[in-house]
């Protein structure tokens, strides 16, 4: 199956003005946001309505013809190098069944939706 | 046989059970919708560069979602020629039915994912970035004089389609690697393997693009 499609955004502040943007629509975060090791890019996946996930990066890598592949065994520390625990949703691309909506300080609402089973981070 | 040249990736292709919930979404995050078809009923989007689609939302046929694969722009039409001469391409070099028009081949790779070339689309003009200010002010070093950043609320404007993974069964893996690499101009950029097993898996290897004169995007 397909895991995921990625686009790319001007940079961190519009990446995290969107991340914030899809959060208050009420919408599933897969991970992020995070700064990915191989490739360096700034990541922030997204479960769309259907339960595809989408990627919005930004500040990725550039190689060339020079570049020397690297081999490496896969770690704690291969994925990301600072944002949260890669979630188990994102690894599996298994949508949450319902979206997760946070606090809204203003009207002083409580968070909805939080489904726990689906924010467990998985022990790499 | 020589190899599909392809310079950067085009578009992908998706069916949605809603179509109305999911291009909700995809407004939010951040696409521009360019054209609306019926029969398919679907919808074209655009980011800020230079291509004239990025993503295809269509209504599913069923009550299921569905990905119809990604589309990959080639150097020439010489390599749509290739592309339909090989056993797995499944529908010859035919009209592209999107915005800007081109010609298309769509192949089936061994693990039933439809990946597609095309060549020949009329690209459109950039979108101006919604970016104010890119110079930021370190401890040491602020080139950032009496210039404010001020933003607003809002999608993140995609600009490009950058990459997409596929998951196959491990079974299967290093042969889906060998021929998307024996079938375009793909490098290895990084691998990695499973500690206990020995064998490559998720998320890597990712590969890139090799152009000519050196230059290698991701």
């Amino acid at each position: 199956m397909i895991h995921h499609s990625s686009f790319e955004v001007q940079n961190m502040d519009t990446q995290l003005l969107g991340h914030y943007w899809l959060q208050e629509k009420g919408y599933r975060n897969a991970w992020g946001v995070g700064r990915h090791v191989l490739g360096s890019q700034i990541f922030d996946y997204w479960f769309d309505e259907s339960g595809f996930i989408l990627e919005h990066y930004s500040d990725g890598d550039m190689l060339n013809s020079d570049s020397i592949p690297t081999r490496e065994a896969a770690g704690k520390d291969t994925l990301h190098i600072w944002g949260p625990n890669v979630p188990i949703a994102f690894l599996t691309a298994q949508a949450p069944e319902r979206a997760v909506q946070p606090p809204d300080i203003v009207t002083a609402e409580a968070a909805k939706g939080i489904a726990p089973e689906f924010l467990q981070e998985a022990v790499l | 046989m020589p190899k599909i040249r392809v310079h950067s990736l085009a578009h992908v292709h998706y069916q949605h059970p809603d179509l109305k919930v999911a291009t909700q979404f995809l407004t939010d995050f951040g696409f521009k919708e360019t054209q609306r078809t019926s029969n398919p009923t679907r919808v074209y989007y655009r980011g800020s560069g230079t291509q004239p689609y990025v993503y295809v939302a269509e209504q599913s046929p069923d009550s299921d979602r569905h990905f119809l694969g990604a589309t990959w722009n080639v150097e020439s039409a010489r390599d749509l020629d290739i592309a339909a001469s090989l056993q797995c391409s499944v529908t010859g070099v035919v009209d592209s039915e999107g915005p800007g028009g081109g010609r298309e081949v769509t192949l089936k790779d061994p693990v039933g994912f439809a990946v597609s070339f095309i060549h020949g689309q009329k690209l459109v003009a950039e979108l101006p970035h919604d970016v104010q200010e890119q110079e930021i002010n370190f401890p040491d070093r602020k080139p950032r004089l009496g210039r404010f950043l001020r933003f607003n609320h809002g999608p993140s404007d995609v600009h490009k389609f950058g990459h997409y993974g596929i998951m196959v069964p491990q079974a299967k893996f290093t042969e889906v690697v060998a021929f998307y690499q024996d079938l375009i101009n793909l490098v290895d950029s990084d691998t990695n393997f499973n500690a206990e097993t020995g064998e490559d898996q998720l998320p890597s290897p990712s590969v890139r693009i090799v152009e000519s004169e050196r230059r290698m995007t991701r």
